[in-house]
């Protein structure tokens, strides 16, 4: 663990402290958690978002099949 | 970490299970998560077009909000840009697309020799196609 001093307002002090005190952790609990949230691995982003694009494999049915080999004419139907 | 290119054959075969190799596309991608996945602004609009007339707004909503953010969107500058104009018009009257030329350009800028793509002519420019065309 690295230790580090950082200043918070009163009011973020206070809510800090009630967050920590209801979950009966420690506040550099808190902090860490709070870090992990706003600042996650770039793996564990890259991860979530190559799920979610996972998630979306075939749910969609074009009726004929061939939009990878004809995409080219396809596109070029109508205006873009 | 490989580099691998996204093709719009590739992106419209994963979205619609209708395709005859949408399921081999699936796995390929499941293969790649690992890997960086890159394509740029062209193949995205040609996605873009595909999908919103066959496949109707919601497919265009998934693309956006659920595929493309896997996927980092390369910029495709005046001078990429001049270049597969260049090499489309040497090209001409081949079949092979304007989207397939600025996606050589950008491999060739890249460095990225694989691509993620069912478009034979991708194939025939000396860049690795997966899946493998069969």
């Amino acid at each position: 663990m690295i230790r580090t001093q950082i200043s918070l307002t009163e009011d973020q002090m206070r809510r800090l402290r009630a967050e920590a005190h209801r979950r009966r952790v420690p506040i550099a609990a808190v902090v860490r958690e709070a870090v992990e949230r706003l600042v996650p691995e770039e793996s564990d982003v890259r991860r979530v978002r190559f799920q979610r694009a996972l998630g979306a494999a075939g749910r969609y049915h074009s009726g004929t099949g061939d939009l990878s080999s004809r995409h080219d004419e396809i596109a070029g139907e109508g205006g873009w | 970490m490989t580099r691998v290119l996204v093709d719009t054959s590739a992106l419209v075969a994963f979205l619609d299970a209708d395709d005859p190799r949408h399921e081999v596309v699936v796995t390929t991608f499941a293969a790649l998560a690992d890997d960086e996945l890159l394509t740029h602004g062209y193949v995205v609009a040609e996605s873009l077009a595909v999908t919103r007339r066959r496949l109707g707004v919601e497919a265009n909503v998934s693309l956006l909000d659920e595929v493309l953010p896997a996927i980092e969107v390369l910029t495709v500058d005046g001078a990429l840009l001049a270049q597969a104009l260049l090499r489309y018009r040497a090209a001409l009257p081949t079949s092979v697309s304007f989207v397939d030329h600025v996606s050589l350009a950008v491999s060739e800028r890249e460095g990225i020799t694989i691509v993620f793509a069912l478009d034979p002519d991708l194939g025939a420019t000396g860049l690795s196609l997966i899946p493998s065309v069969g």
